[in-house]
């Protein structure tokens, strides 16, 4: 079981370059939307032609530009979930799950196949009915078994939780990362949320406007990222561009400081992170630490997210802008920083900083990440 | 009164009625056939030729009937190459039945046209796409899938198409002429009647295309409703497809 990927297709605007390998395992296509993920997925089912390269699955030649080979979707038959699941709504549930079914199938061997499916994704009782009349996880769940009832060599997934409601995705993960591991083949999932790549995925592909810039698993990414691009969708809020003073410091021109870093300061570094999480509160003033003022704070659940800016901070490179002049330099100037808020106690949440404070504050050199 | 029209009814000659009859009848089938042909193909034509094409196929929807009729006879006329091609083999076009249809097509075929296209147009492309994915033939995806998404706006071109080609005049008067019993339909009898001073026969012709109208409108909208009752909720479900 495995996929060779090497394509490219140009765009006026845009041209997507890939070039990948998977063996039987889930990867992930991590990036921004319109960075070229799904049109790879497209390309791969054959919905899209690429305008040179070559696709391998299972050694199976799909695509070829140099020996003229490209076959039909029809006879790709890959398993392609699309973001909105594609559901033909004119034909009831059963007659979905029986769509991929080819005319080999007997009228008895489908109608078992099809209760099969439909006993293994819970949905007994619905296959007379239409999509219209299924909830989103319902219909992803006839859009899954579908898919799986056409016994693709390969599954692509695009964003499947994307058209669904935060509260229905818990259970659905679930039994989406059970489909995952009785699949034996490669599985491709793209997805611009690092804790869905985290939660399915063996390895996790950034893709930035139209290439992929990293191939690693998913903890790799988030404790040593190597690219700016890979670091941001790990889930880091704070990324700015970085100029390498010494082998230790980086001077940061948008927050207008410098920084002390652990481990060296790599000559080819172009920006420098800091998770949101890993900011810690200062007595007073110190290495890497840092004068703030509260400027915004909003609420969740659990935690407390405040926007800090510096205080003392040096505008050579970057005057300081007001958040009504521009709102995008001015989020840019600032830090963002969580705080868990302390729970079933009052008293204690309203001791966390309020907008206004002023703080000293520290970024442990351990915790940043220098990038690409 | 009842004997009146009894006696009425005896000296109105039918034959417009037939005519009109078979002329849309066979006209309305082959405009919903290259209707759907040409607005399924052009699709998939290269932008530039589409626009091209879509130009053409619709350029007798906004020409005058007595242009497009003017234009058939110049083309199918006993002068044109055409024309005498068909008088060689025994089937002169001009002045004769088929001319009836063949000016009723040209008329109606735009409007079947845009609104297969645009139906299809209407279509989200990844649902084909998803068709393709799971093995689905191009045939198969036109029948299975096109076809009853289009179903509504197909049924409303159908029936603007089928309006049009039944109150066809200028092109086939042009073409056709008005022979009684071969090219004479109803708009051209009432048309005559009227001019010959016949005032009860253009009112009686006048009602029997109201009446016709209105019932196959009635009927198409009817079974457009039917076709998308998938939509749920919205329709109340009488007769609702069981598939097991």
């Amino acid at each position: 079981m495995s996929l060779e990927v090497r394509i490219k297709k140009r765009f006026s605007s845009f041209t997507l370059d890939v070039d990948f390998t998977a063996k039987d395992e889930t990867l992930g296509f991590l990036g921004a939307s319109g960075c070229g993920k799904s049109l790879t997925l497209r390309c791969i089912a054959g919905v899209e032609t690429p305008d040179e390269g070559r696709i391998v699955v299972n050694g199976r030649v799909f695509f070829d530009s140099e020996a003229g080979v490209n076959l039909s979707p029809q006879q790709r038959k890959t398993g392609l979930l699309f973001q909105n699941y594609m559901l033909f709504p004119n034909l009831t549930v059963a007659e979905n799950v029986a769509a991929g079914l080819g005319r080999d199938v007997s009228k008895e061997r489908m109608k078992e196949l099809v209760a099969a499916e439909l006993k293994r994704f819970g949905l007994e009782g619905f296959g007379d009915r239409y999509p219209a009349q299924l909830s989103g996880g319902q219909q992803q769940r006839v859009a899954l078994a579908r898919m799986l009832a056409a016994k693709p060599d390969v599954l692509m997934l695009d964003e499947p939780f994307s058209a669904l409601d935060a509260h229905l995705r818990g259970v659905l993960e679930q039994s989406m990362a059970g489909v995952f591991a009785s699949f034996e083949g490669t599985v491709l999932y793209v997805s611009h949320d690092i804790d869905e790549a985290l939660r399915f995925c063996d390895r996790v592909a950034v893709v930035e406007s139209g290439r992929i810039v990293e191939t690693v698993s998913g903890d790799e990414l988030v404790t040593n990222p190597k690219t700016a691009a890979g670091l941001k969708l790990s889930g880091c809020k704070n990324v700015t561009p970085a100029v390498k003073l010494d082998e230790h410091g980086v001077w940061l021109p948008k927050w207008g400081v410098s920084l002390e870093v652990e481990g060296g300061v790599p000559d080819d570094m172009t920006s420098c992170g800091v998770r949101a999480r890993f900011i810690e509160r200062a007595e007073g003033p110190g290495l890497n630490c840092f004068r703030m003022r509260v400027d915004r704070v909003s609420d969740s659940r659990f935690e407390r997210t405040l926007l800090l800016g510096f205080v003392d901070r040096d505008d050579r490179d970057a005057p300081a802008v007001e958040a009504n002049e521009d709102e995008m330099k001015y989020l840019h100037q600032h830090l963002i920083w969580r705080v868990s808020k302390p729970m079933g106690s009052t008293d204690e949440v309203s001791a966390l900083p309020e907008r206004g404070d002023e703080l000293w504050m520290y970024i442990p050199p351990h915790r940043v990440h220098l990038v690409k | 009164m009842l004997a009146e029209l009894v006696a009425f009814m005896g000296t109105v000659d039918l034959s417009p009625l037939w005519v009109t009859l078979k002329t849309t009848g066979t006209a309305i089938v082959i405009v919903v056939v290259l209707g759907l042909a040409a607005a399924y193909f052009s699709l998939k034509m290269p932008e530039r030729i589409q626009d091209l094409a879509d130009s053409l196929f619709t350029i007798p929807m906004v020409l005058p009937p007595t242009v497009c009729g003017f234009l058939l006879l110049l083309l199918l006329g006993r002068n044109s190459p055409v024309g005498q091609w068909f008088i060689d083999i025994g089937f002169p076009l001009v002045f004769s039945w088929p001319a009836t249809v063949i000016a009723a097509t040209v008329v109606a075929f735009p409007l079947m046209y845009r609104s297969a296209r645009g139906a299809f147009e209407g279509i989200d492309r990844n649902m084909l796409d998803a068709a393709r994915t799971l093995g689905w033939s191009e045939p198969k995806i036109f029948v299975r899938l096109m076809m009853p998404l289009a179903w509504s706006s197909i049924a409303a071109g159908t029936v603007l198409a089928f309006a049009r080609a039944l109150g066809e005049f200028g092109a086939t008067l042009f073409l056709a002429g008005n022979y009684l019993g071969v090219t004479r339909t109803i708009p051209i009898a009432i048309y005559f009647e009227w001019m010959n001073g016949n005032v009860e026969a253009a009112l009686f012709w006048t009602c029997v295309i109201l009446i016709f109208s209105f019932a196959v409108i009635l009927l198409v909208n009817r079974l457009g409703r039917r076709a998308t009752e998938y939509r749920g909720g919205r329709t109340k479900s009488h007769g609702v497809k069981k598939v097991a």
